[in-house]
């Protein structure tokens, strides 16, 4: 017969383990793993948080995405940095609470998307402009035009450009732009000279030339990786033609690429690259390792890549001893002797927020000068080697500090014939997938072009 | 007498436990329904829908009409039958007989059980990488080794002649769960069986496939189901090797539905996610009936 403390222990025992399996489960998408002890004293060891100033007003408190503390990601890393500046700038006044990011590249969007349909979305995040034109549809973010107004030195202080991509049709805007590079082609000045070329080809022609000579003295000519770096020649085998940039802007969004000729052209073109043997071997993999490990090795003599690839590739270990003495950074050449031409990512990602509250708004704004602050800029320029998005008058010390070779395109982009956006930010993730899934059958003939351009055009249009 | 009641009989309960028992399944029944039925029938409801993170849409029959024409899905369909079908016909028939040859403990049994158990206490995602690298066609291992005979091999992830093959290579010789899963079966077949045939003369082959194979029904069955099942779900593998490329060749419907909800068509990926469910019930149903999973042989 049962007793009654026998059967009391089994409920108990029923009702601890109830508990404890659905409380193993977390409520949202950071994971809180201190006790609201552990909180506490963390808090008082950052700059700015409420336990340090007892007395005072109430702090405001903000939340970040996308700007945690990481050793491998200089960009994050980065502004991180700038948030721990913000919270010393700001002690007492503003104090901004890093959150861990729960999203994934691939389907980032859709990562923003659930929080804005929870009422979720952080007080600042960054995200690309073409995601954050989507994200605005669902009428939770905040709209920057009427700070932007208010503050017309601030506004002024940028370039003309880097709005486009972040605002609407009526004006509002989304987003402050993150950086604007110039992104030109590096090449190994070295292995050229062994090939018996002096300089960078200015036209097409020129290069395919190269690549041949290049290829004959037993260098890879390019290196690709079937997505980002293999996009960029793309783009400037559009951008370099009548009519290229218009595309890379806003026509690609609207399909009919097989209708295009120089969308066409520029595919052939590339697609000859490869077929020639002009290529490295594993160039379809998407993964830009795989180009840039021939590069920095010295195997390939050719990339197309942005500024940052000095500080973050280059001059790191994993390059060959010094590679950084035997580069040169080049505009893209043209299909006319002359008009060469160079991407320009003008905001490709933006600063954007998510708070409805007006205090974290202000906060947000704040944050938001201060992070595109001239100071702030170059710091993270020095950092990363992205450039700043504000036009920056550099003084000749700051200017030392600066890595010279991207710099000197920078200053150079103005005279290019031609200067046009990436295509992979004027469109979302299924281009890129159809990008990578059709390339590698296209340039083996396994489908036409115009199959190849027509798998890209229902990719965007939907 | 008291102890009669507490014997069961039939499988049935003791009298008088069943409260405790329903009440023992709770957590686990709670869970369940939280985390298995309420997300299918979700998954189900929604099928009927277009749906993205910011409308969602009914609209009947027409994902499902969808399908029918669309020919990235039945590529997918018919990649994962393929998977499936390498699976069943290589991996689970080699499983089984390494795990019959090392259930008779020869010479060096534990070293190889110990190598062929390895890949299975990898991750995926790992497991996944590491061929990527030896598939690499510019510094890998595979052709590397084809290169030492003067052979030159292809990009084997991204020719479209070979990136199926490929693919499925880096799992079906992946066997150390079937492996093991046998061994343990073969050690409880009843010694007196394997002696007494041995003494009718039957040689050591004629014993595995005339007495062992016949009563590793429950255990083979089961690996050919856990096989159609994994194939089933095959996502992680192929998405980090090709991402269903080159040009859908080795797409599977688990990453067709993943790259539908990437592109913000959410209710047609749950369709395709309907149909995976769907045919894992019916491997199920259909495995168990084949294989006579859970009938006494003896």
């Amino acid at each position: 017969m049962k007793t009654k403390p026998k059967k009391l222990a089994r409920m108990a025992l029923i009702l601890g383990v109830t508990v404890a399996m659905t409380t193993a489960c977390t409520t949202d998408g950071s994971v809180d793993t201190t006790s609201s002890a552990d909180a506490e004293e963390t808090a008082t060891t950052k700059a700015g948080s409420p336990a340090d100033t007892p007395g005072e007003g109430p702090v405001v408190e903000i939340t970040c995405q996308r700007c945690e503390e990481s050793p491998s990601d200089v960009f994050s890393q980065a502004w991180y940095e700038v948030v721990q500046a913000f919270n010393t700038e700001f002690e007492g006044q503003f104090f901004i609470e890093v959150e861990h990011f729960g999203g994934q590249d691939e389907d980032d969007l859709q990562y923003w998307e659930r929080l804005a349909l929870a009422d979720d979305l952080p007080d600042i995040f960054i995200a690309q402009a073409s995601q954050l034109q989507t994200l605005a549809e669902t009428e939770k973010l905040f709209d920057l035009a009427p700070a932007l107004t208010d503050e017309p030195d601030w506004q002024e202080s940028f370039y003309p450009d880097v709005f486009d991509a972040l605002s609407d049709a009526d004006g509002r805007i989304w987003g402050i732009p993150e950086q604007r590079d110039v992104v030109g082609i590096y090449w190994n000045t070295e292995l050229f000279e062994q090939a018996g070329i002096n300089s960078f080809p200015q036209t097409w022609d020129g290069l395919l030339t190269a690549a041949q000579q290049l290829h004959d003295a037993g260098t890879i000519p390019f290196a690709m990786d079937g997505d980002w770096v293999t996009q960029l020649m793309w783009a400037n085998l559009i951008g370099t033609q009548e009519g290229g940039e218009e595309f890379l802007t806003s026509g690609i969004r609207e399909g009919g690429f097989a209708e295009n000729p120089a969308i066409v052209q520029a595919t052939e073109y590339l697609k000859d690259l490869h077929t020639a043997g002009f290529v490295n071997e594993d160039a379809f993999t998407g993964d830009y390792q795989n180009a840039a490990n021939p590069f920095l090795q010295e195997q390939a003599g050719i990339i197309a890549n942005g500024p940052w690839m000095v500080t973050a590739d280059i001059q790191s270990d994993a390059a060959a001893p010094d590679l950084y003495s035997r580069i040169a950074y080049a505009p893209s050449p043209g299909w006319v002797d002359g008009e060469t031409g160079v991407i320009v990512l003008a905001a490709n990602a933006g600063i954007a927020s998510g708070s409805t509250d007006p205090a974290a708004q202000e906060a947000v704004v704040e944050f938001m000068k201060f992070a595109t602050s001239p100071a702030i800029q170059l710091e993270r320029t020095l950092k990363t080697g992205a450039y700043w998005p504000i036009q920056l008058e550099l003084t000749e010390d700051q200017r030392q500090q600066v890595e010279p070779v991207t710099l000197e395109l920078l200053e150079a982009a103005d005279s290019a014939s031609y200067e046009y956006p990436h295509a992979k930010f004027a469109t979302l993730q299924p281009f890129t997938d159809a990008w990578i899934n059709q390339w590698p059958a296209y340039v083996q003939d396994a489908i036409t072009t115009a199959e190849f351009l027509e798998s890209l055009s229902r990719a965007v249009t939907g | 007498m008291a102890t009669s009641k507490l014997r069961p009989t039939h499988g049935r309960a003791i009298h008088g436990m069943g409260r405790s028992i329903a009440l023992s399944l709770l957590p686990g029944s709670l869970l369940f329904a939280v985390f298995i039925l309420i997300p299918l029938a979700v998954l189900l409801v929604t099928s009927f829908t277009s749906w993205d993170a910011r409308f969602i849409e009914f609209t009947r029959v027409d994902n499902y009409r969808r399908l029918a024409s669309d020919q990235v899905f039945w590529n997918a369909f018919g990649n994962t039958a393929l998977y499936a079908a390498a699976g069943v016909l290589i991996q689970v028939p080699l499983g089984v007989a390494v795990g019959i040859v090392l259930a008779e403990h020869i010479r060096g049994w534990r070293v190889f059980r110990a190598v062929l158990f390895t890949p299975m206490v990898i991750s995926g995602a790992a497991f996944a990488l590491i061929f990527a690298n030896v598939y690499n066609p510019r510094y890998g291992l595979l052709n590397w080794a084809l290169d030492l005979v003067g052979i030159q091999g292809p990009d084997w992830l991204f020719n479209v002649n070979t990136s199926l093959l490929a693919v499925a290579g880096t799992f079906v010789f992946n066997i150390g769960l079937f492996m093991v899963l046998t061994m343990t079966e073969v050690a409880a077949i009843p010694i007196e069986i394997l002696e007494s045939a041995q003494v009718d003369g039957a040689s050591r082959i004629q014993r595995r496939i005339h007495i062992v194979v016949p009563l590793l029904r429950h255990v083979t069955g089961t690996c050919v189901l856990l096989s159609l099942l994994a194939t089933l779900g095959f996502f992680d593998i192929v998405f980090i090797l090709t991402r269903g490329g080159p040009a859908d060749t080795t797409v599977t419907l688990a990453v067709y539905a993943y790259r539908l909800y990437t592109a913000g068509q959410w209710g047609y990926a749950n369709t395709v996610g309907v149909l995976i469910v769907v045919a894992g019930f019916l491997l199920i149903m259909l495995m168990r009936r084949l294989f006579r999973i859970g009938e006494r042989d003896l």
